[in-house]
């Protein structure tokens, strides 16, 4: 892929994650997060990876980001006054994961293989295939987690 | 005939040694019975005492023939180291048979005697208890052929005397008396000690037979030094000037006590001493004796004239006749002061005992308080009479041939020491018949008696009658005619009847008598005018005894007890002091460990428990229940791990 | 085949996931906090597709569709406990919630 390409979608990534966890409004700071997902959808299309981008973002944008805003929304009138501060421990906060940033990435820099993708691009029959076949438990299990999540969370949330 | 004779001899010798250990045995033995068993006995106790006094008197007369035979009889013990040249033990001869003789005899008159004197005393069992100890001591002491035997019966005697002087302790007068007698015949004692001691080191024997070789190794210095030193225990056992300040305080003693120890035997072991140990005497010594002796000899009598207690009379008239026989040995003339003693027992105790019939009748000792006994008291006063005028020295009575004994030596020696010897007796025939006339005639002064005085009961006048017939009779043997009492000292030769001295000493009994008469009774004073106020200046230091007690008291005692009291204050000072320093030392001690505990101790265990409360503190800190800062920590972690782990 | 931008994608998930967990450290909106950490499985879902296609393994893009999933059975189920959270202590501010404080 051409580098200027991701380069920009990269950008695109960064800065609305940075949106994300900086913006005092709320709701912006959510709709960043939408950008910013957009952006790593449109990674993973230069990936070739196309199933898992429209994946992401029917799944992602569509239904996560929409819950989150359904629950800003509910939450709307908690959200006090100006006064107490957007962010807490803003300085050790930054320094510890500067810290980290720089231990990961001095732990990959010095990778050893090519960055020639070795073969074709993953096709959908594939990922199919893999995902009854080798993966078949995983599938099954999420599917077990997805019902603990519903139930739960209508468990916790419902009104008596 | 001379085998078979010196056979019987041998064999009665072998017996007769044996018996010496009763002698002082049997009176032991009552002694011991009477002071266990003394209560449940009773009234039998007395007789146990009599018949073991008796016993040995018996024994005495047993040995008597082998003794007058001129032989002496030895029963001895090899004593610290078996086998060794040391021994110890008795030895009877010529002198000490005397003695033997004597406290035999009248320690069984006047234990007779004490039945009827004591027989209303509580404590009349140990009354013969301490009288059997008495003279069981007494014996050894005479009997020993040893000085450290001597000094043990010396002590023993000390002892009796103590206990038996007060007797009546709850009399504070009594236990006082008791007191000063003890010290003061202690100080005596330590002459002795120091003597014994000096000879053993220097001559390395104490048995009496070898003091005669020993006198010629010795030299004179050193012998005089000895011999002054036992001299000085002689001194306070026979009340000498300047230790004789005890004797009339003993008069508080039962008056059988007075008669026993106080005038025939205890105070005559003096004179036995110098008597034994007079090889030992220097010249310079025997010189110190004879002035000793007629210090006390006229000193007494003086005091004697002006005494109005019958014992205290009696009393000074013993010193007096003790410095009488110091004097005879000063004078070289041992078998005249020997006799001296010897007939001195008898009539002295005689006088004593005939004292106590009057007390016991009259309970009075005072002399205003008595006159006129003769119609009551016949027999008491006749004994009285024969007694004072064998004392006075009555020619044919017993105290004449003795006394008459020492003037003769006198006169051999010194015409100055006759001299003063016939004014001492002629004070002496002065207090005696003073005191017969006083008491036993003129008006009766008696009074405040709900009955007049009576006669003593035969339990008293048969003893003293026995001593009677002694004080009179008993001097005869050593008159001229019969010598059998100086060959028993070993002089043979008779001596014929010495006429002036005769003359003299009746001349000295009349005067006497004369002056007893017109001074003491009549009250008449022949001084001149111009002497008088002397006289009476002269007349109140004799009755305030030459105030010696008071100087004794003064000089010597009071700044003793000051001295004993400041020591004992630094003393308690001291001790006290340390005691309570020690004290506060411990105190200081256990403050000092608390205040390390408190500080260090717990100090550290509260650091610790600071430091711990410290760390939880901070560390509470971090539990803030902050999800994020939990998280942050987390982060912080991972990163840090991941550091510490790299490759 | 074009090579890929290894380093790059390597390295912008990195900053992805420190942006998330800087996130999660520093909102106190708890909302705010579910939105940093779905940044941070974003970027290990990235990081998954990657190395999946330089190696051509599927696992890689199969792990990210797990991720996908789970992200939104978390979203569920954290949205509906801050729902009930702000019920019951009446505030979406995670710091008011400290019972646990020590």
């Amino acid at each position: 892929m051409s580098f200027t390409v991701f380069a920009l979608f990269a950008a695109l990534v960064l800065v609305s994650a940075i949106w994300v966890v900086t913006l005092r409004n709320l709701f912006r700071a959510a709709l960043s997060l939408g950008l910013a997902l957009l952006g790593v959808a449109a990674i993973f299309l230069l990936l070739e990876a196309e199933f898992l981008a429209f994946v992401q973002i029917l799944v992602y944008v569509g239904a996560i980001l929409t819950l989150v805003i359904f629950a800003i929304m509910l939450t709307a009138k908690l959200q006090t006054a100006v006064d107490v501060p957007s962010r807490r421990q803003p300085v050790a906060a930054a320094l510890a994961c500067t810290a980290l940033f720089a231990v990961l990435v001095a732990a990959t820099w010095g990778l050893s293989w090519s960055p020639y993708p070795a073969g074709d691009a993953v096709n959908l029959s594939a990922l199919g295939r893999e995902l009854v076949e080798t993966l078949v438990l995983p599938f099954e299990v999420i599917s077990l987690v997805f019902v603990a999540a519903v139930v739960g969370a209508i468990a916790i949330a419902a009104r008596r | 005939m001379d085998i078979f004779l010196l056979g019987h001899v041998a064999a009665w010798a072998l017996l007769t040694t044996q018996l010496l250990l009763l002698i002082p045995g049997l009176p032991l033995v009552a002694f011991a019975i009477l002071i266990t068993l003394g209560r449940r006995l009773g009234r039998r106790s007395a007789w146990l005492a009599v018949a073991a006094l008796l016993g040995s008197f018996l024994c005495t007369l047993y040995i008597a023939p082998f003794v007058f035979q001129g032989n002496q009889l030895e029963v001895t013990w090899a004593w610290l180291v078996p086998a060794s040249s040391w021994t110890i033990g008795f030895a009877v001869d010529g002198l000490n048979w005397i003695i033997l003789f004597v406290v035999t005899l009248i320690g069984t008159m006047i234990a007779i005697y004490s039945i009827g004197y004591m027989h209303d005393d509580p404590r009349f069992s140990r009354f013969f208890a301490y009288f059997s100890l008495f003279c069981a001591s007494m014996l050894t002491l005479v009997m020993a052929n040893h000085f450290v035997l001597l000094y043990v019966g010396w002590e023993l005697v000390g002892l009796c005397s103590y206990l038996l002087i007060s007797f009546w302790f709850e009399k504070p007068a009594a236990a006082e008396a008791g007191r000063k007698a003890f010290l003061t015949t202690r100080v005596g004692d330590t002459g002795l000690l120091l003597g014994i001691l000096l000879l053993a080191t220097t001559a390395g024997t104490l048995q009496f037979g070898d003091l005669r070789s020993v006198a010629e190794q010795l030299p004179a210095g050193l012998l005089t030094l000895i011999s002054v030193l036992v001299f000085i225990g002689a001194a306070g056992k026979s009340a000498q000037f300047p230790l004789h300040v005890w004797l009339p305080d003993a008069m508080e003693g039962p008056t059988p006590v007075s008669a026993l120890i106080h005038a025939a035997t205890m105070v005559a072991a003096g004179v036995y001493l110098v008597a034994r140990t007079l090889p030992l005497f220097t010249p310079e010594s025997l010189q110190i004796v004879l002035v000793i002796g007629l210090i006390t000899h006229l000193f007494a009598g003086t005091v004697a004239l002006t005494q109005t207690d019958i014992k205290r009379i009696l009393a000074y008239s013993t010193l007096s006749q003790l410095g009488l026989m110091m004097t005879a040995l000063g004078l070289g003339a041992v078998s005249a002061a020997m006799f001296h003693l010897f007939t001195h027992a008898f009539f002295k105790a005689l006088l004593f005992l005939g004292a106590g019939s009057v007390i016991h009748a009259t309970h009075e000792q005072e002399l205003s308080k008595l006159g006129g006994l003769r119609k009551h008291m016949p027999v008491t006063a006749t004994l009285f009479l024969i007694a004072s005028l064998s004392m006075g020295g009555l020619v044919f009575l017993s105290g004449f041939w003795s006394k008459d004994a020492i003037l003769i030596a006198a006169r051999h020696t010194s015409p100055t020491v006759l001299w003063l010897l016939l004014a001492g007796a002629v004070m002496t025939a002065a207090y005696s018949l003073r005191l017969y006339w006083r008491c036993f005639h003129g008006a009766a002064h008696a009074s405040g008696h709900e009955h007049a005085p009576h006669e003593s009961p035969l339990i008293m006048t048969g003893p003293m009658t026995l001593l009677g017939v002694g004080a009179a009779l008993i001097g005869l043997l050593g008159s001229p005619w019969n010598h059998e009492f100086f060959s028993l000292l070993g002089e043979h030769e008779a001596h014929g009847l010495d006429v002036p001295i005769l003359l003299l000493s009746t001349a000295v009994l009349v005067t006497g008598a004369l002056l007893a008469w017109v001074v003491g009774v009549q009250r008449r004073n022949l001084l001149p005018a111009g002497l008088r106020p002397l006289g009476h200046r002269l007349y109140g230091w004799a009755l305030n005894k030459y105030y010696v007690d008071e100087a004794y008291q003064r000089w010597l005692i009071a700044p003793l007890l000051g001295l004993m009291q400041a020591m004992a204050r630094v003393d308690q000072v001291a001790i006290d002091g340390t005691v309570n320093n020690v004290g506060r030392f411990g105190r200081w001690t256990g403050e000092t460990k608390a205040w390390i505990d408190r500080v260090f101790v717990d100090g550290l265990v509260n650091g610790v428990a600071l430091t711990v409360r410290g760390f939880g503190g901070v560390l509470r800190w971090v539990q803030t229940g902050i999800v994020q800062q939990y998280l942050l920590i987390v982060v912080v972690s991972v990163v840090v791990l991941s550091f510490i782990m790299r490759r | 085949m074009s090579p890929l931008p290894l380093q790059g994608l390597v390295v912008l998930s990195h900053a992805v996931f420190c942006l998330g967990l800087y996130g999660m450290l520093t909102r106190r909106n708890a909302i705010g906090m579910l939105l940093a950490v779905e940044l941070i499985l974003n970027a290990a879902a990235m990081n998954f597709v990657v190395f999946g296609r330089l190696f051509s393994h599927v696992q890689g893009q199969a792990f990210a569709l797990f991720i996908i999933a789970l992200a939104a059975c978390e979203a569920v189920v954290g949205l509906a406990i801050i729902i009930k959270l702000t019920r019951v202590a009446k505030t979406v501010y995670a710091d008011d919630v400290n019972v646990l404080r020590g």
